[in-house]
């Protein structure tokens, strides 16, 4: 009871600084808990290399490799530029834009030309455009 | 009797006299295969023609309930393994939305996933990276909250392209309301600790496009689940069996079902689905980026395309309405295309970001009206105008659609979609 008033204050106070969100909705879950629990187990090197394939925007998580754009440049023209246009101006509204745009495949917020899905969209996998293999 | 006479069998006999009787073709009589196949076929089509259910017995219980043929709701559309699937919410009274009526956005297909093989991870910026199985989370204290999802693009169709003959379930279909029970995602990661630096963490799908979207730890201090039930029963495989995250308020997309692993870190990891897509163009060029909460929104779901009206006389305007940043506390309706307003009564408990069912009693004159409803929540928001919406967004936004939508009535009777209030 006494510790429901302190958070109410807590949030009173919170709503005059700014904006109160329910940031304590779960705190008040919590603090009737355990800090662990014990379960779950310790996640394994090899599990976590098979899961692990983010790539930051840092380019952290990249695999092994290296390359220039002169080398990429085919690779780009044999797999991308059919659809996105061998400098990547696009074809609207079908193929977007993908370099120089607000964002790549965006439709236009001038126009509100109807962006549609394209084909490297519509099949599976979705980690499309394809890629060089 | 032009048809050749043959023996009148017991089983023929017993149909004949049931159908008499009425009711036989829905009555799946566990010993007669014919029985079964009649009560199949009809079903696709018209309902069957039923007699007097009082002068014969009804059909016996089965393991699972089937809705009565002659309610049929049905999501559409159906069949991409890349697109989206609209629940019919024309169809639906309160505010819970059968689990298999949900909406369902798929970038890959649905996976079919074994629960017990099914792990989550949560590793990155921890002091243990942790590896929990679906039984382990289940173990966890839980918690069953009611909570909208509702896809950031609902209602892009209405605002880019409007028709007259545009259902509810097509203007706003993208949307559903469910009761959710799975354990507060802080546990989580306070069972793997995690470190000062960590703002940010990656939320991934096990799906085969392996949906990811970046989320503020922020949310997993305040509400954001790891559910594993929908509606008192397992989820269903379109809303991310065996367990999903369950972001309250914040747009479908960042809900990644299939929850697979779970990774810390310093800032956003800037994935396709909150860069190239699930960002909101805006005119000059700027783009929004990580609008995570959906804006308060109402639709009147009846009178609503394609209904038609009978006759002047009382009708109730029903709809719903819901807000990403708390409760609803008012839902006004004008029949007079926003000339006046007055206030609908909220005709269930209005809850923190999920939907409430409002209504207001209406006697229709016979002349052409024109119904809007805007929806209030506890930030103050007030539900924006088309007008509105399209001067601030312009009109190629992308997300995000939560313009006052409009219906106009004919001196018909007939209701169609009005998109521009």
């Amino acid at each position: 009871m006494r510790r429901a008033r302190v958070e109410l204050a807590a949030c009173a106070i919170a709503l005059v600084l700014s904006a109160c969100t329910p940031e304590s909705r779960d705190a008040a879950v919590r603090d009737k808990l355990p800090d662990r629990f014990g379960i779950g187990r310790a996640a394994t090197p090899a599990e976590l290399a098979v899961s692990d394939v983010d790539v930051g925007p840092d380019g952290a998580g990249l695999p092994a490799g290296s390359g220039t754009p002169e080398q990429g440049a085919p690779v780009f023209l044999t797999n991308c530029a059919t659809c996105h246009g061998n400098d990547g101006e696009g074809k609207p509204p079908l193929y977007p834009q993908i370099i120089g745009g607000p964002r790549s495949r965006a439709p236009s917020a001038t126009t509100g030309r109807t962006r549609r899905p394209c084909s490297i969209t519509s099949g599976a996998p979705c980690r499309s455009p394809p890629r060089a293999r | 009797m032009s048809q050749p006479s043959r023996p009148i069998s017991r089983r023929s006999l017993i149909a004949g006299t049931a159908a008499a009787a009425g009711g036989a073709l829905l009555s799946k009589l566990p010993a007669s295969a014919d029985a079964q196949q009649a009560a199949a076929a009809p079903a696709a089509a018209a309902p069957p023609v039923v007699g007097d259910p009082t002068k014969a017995p009804g059909a016996p219980t089965t393991a699972v309930g089937e809705r009565s043929p002659f309610v049929t709701p049905k999501r559409a559309p159906v069949g991409e393994i890349t697109g989206t699937t609209l629940t019919p919410i024309q169809d639906l009274a309160g505010t819970i939305t059968p689990a298999d009526l949900h909406f369902a956005r798929i970038h890959s297909g649905i996976p079919t996933i074994d629960p017990a093989a099914h792990t989550l991870l949560v590793h990155g910026l921890v002091d243990r990276p942790m590896s929990f199985g679906v039984a382990d989370i289940k173990r966890f204290p839980s918690v069953t909250r009611v909570h909208f999802i509702e896809c950031s693009g609902n209602g892009r169709s209405a605002y880019r392209t409007p028709k007259p003959d545009m259902t509810p379930q097509q203007v706003d279909g993208m949307m559903s309301n469910s009761e959710w029970t799975g354990v507060p995602l802080s546990l989580l990661l306070r069972e793997a600790g995690v470190k000062p630096g960590a703002k940010w963490f990656l939320a991934e799908g096990g799906d085969s496009c392996l949906l990811s979207r970046s989320i503020p730890v922020q949310k997993a201090n305040d509400d954001a689940l790891v559910v594993w039930a929908q509606n008192g029963e397992p989820l269903r495989p379109e809303q991310g069996f065996p367990i999903r995250l369950l972001l309250p308020g914040f747009e479908g997309n960042s809900n990644v079902k299939w929850l697979r692993r779970i990774k810390l870190g310093t800032e956003p990891f800037m994935t396709r689905w909150e860069t190239s897509k699930y960002t909101d163009p805006l005119p000059g060029g700027k783009v929004r980026q990580f609008s995570f909460e959906m804006d308060a929104k109402s639709i009147i779901t009846s009178p609503a395309f394609p209904e038609r009206l009978s006759a002047p006389g009382w009708w109730a305007i029903r709809g719903l309405a819901w807000s990403g940043r708390g409760r609803i506390t008012r839902v006004d309706v004008s029949t007079d295309g926003g000339a006046t307003w007055q206030e609908a009564a909220l005709r269930s408990p209005a809850t923190p970001k999920a939907q409430v069912r409002f209504e207001l009693p209406w006697r229709w004159t016979g002349e052409q009206s024109f119904l809007m409803s805007r929806a209030v929540d506890e930030t103050g928001y007030v539900q924006p105008t088309f007008a509105e919406l399209r001067g601030v967004r312009g009109p190629g936004t992308d997300y995000h659609f939560n313009s006052i939508r409009g219906w106009k009535v004919a001196r018909d009777g007939s209701v169609s979609f009005e998109a521009n209030t």
